[in-house]
């Protein structure tokens, strides 16, 4: 079977960094930042934020490179080195309070019909206010599944878990994100 | 009090999940020249690290420096040399009697 297009790419560059090539791991930040910062962003409360988080999952990825096998593509094995690093920050800012300066994060609707693109934004809006209400666990499950489209096997192998405990946290979140909205309305 | 609004029902969260899904984060400002960033803070850790090793010896010597001249001086005022380590804990810490 012919390999995905970039991943022979990737694996060589994995290789070459694996040998103390500096340059060839800048070629691969370089491909997979936007992926990287798509995940970050939706658990990162500010700018200044999402750009520590960004760097400390590639600097976490060139530690463990050594580790990499190929067994996978990068980009799955960076996906879940980015998972984790976002789980262990929604567990360490949990008690945490935003800071009113934070420069926020810009989000934009995808659709091209102006109606749609701001009902997106608002719903995107009540989901996120929501979902920062919810125990890490539970909001790092939703999102993913819900928000990032990703199957339920997929999140299993992101975060570690088995596929029935993902599927046990995301009933549980979904009951509970709805109590939330709930009580949102009443607000 | 009653509340007589509707729960939240499962379609109303589907549709919401449905429409956030399509929002993304706008990171192309971040994304600039995010890579010499990336460069030069792994280039400060590394240095850092590299001089903490380098650095370990003198720190090692500078103690072990600093304990002889404290143990020598500890008993230039007439206290007997202790025999041994419990001894010389005795002498160092026990108030004098």
């Amino acid at each position: 079977m012919q390999p995905p297009p970039g991943q022979e790419d990737d694996t060589a560059l994995v290789r070459a960094v694996q040998g103390g090539d500096a340059d060839a791991f800048s070629e691969l930040v370089r491909r997979y930042k936007s992926r990287v910062f798509g995940i970050a962003s939706r658990f990162a409360r500010g700018l200044h934020e999402l750009e520590d988080l960004a760097q400390d999952i590639f600097l976490r990825a060139f530690r463990k490179i050594g580790a990499f096998r190929s067994e996978a593509p990068f980009e799955h094995w960076l996906s879940t080195v980015a998972v984790r690093r976002c789980y262990d920050h929604l567990r360490r800012t949990k008690h945490e309070r935003t800071e009113e300066s934070l420069e926020a994060i810009e989000f934009a609707a995808a659709d091209d019909e102006p109606e749609r693109r701001r009902a997106a934004r608002e719903a995107h809006e009540v989901v996120h206010r929501a979902l920062q209400r919810l125990p890490a666990d539970m909001r790092l499950v939703l999102t993913l599944l819900e928000l990032e489209d990703r199957s339920v096997r997929e999140i299993a192998s992101l975060t570690g878990w088995s596929e029935g405990n993902v599927k046990t946290r995301a009933l549980r979140a979904r009951a509970r994100l709805k109590e939330i909205l709930q009580a949102q309305r009443h607000e | 009090m009653n509340d007589a609004r509707p729960p939240v029902t499962d379609a109303e969260l589907d549709a919401l999940f449905a429409a956030a899904r399509s929002v993304h984060a706008e990171t192309s400002r971040l994304e600039y020249a995010f890579e010499m960033r990336l460069a030069a803070r792994l280039r400060a850790e590394s240095s850092l690290g590299a001089w903490s090793w380098r650095l370990l010896p003198w720190f090692a010597a500078v103690t072990v420096a600093v304990s002889a001249l404290s143990y020598s001086t500890l008993f230039a005022d007439g206290l007997p040399t202790p025999n041994n380590f419990a001894e010389w804990v005795l002498v160092r810490f026990l108030p004098p009697v």
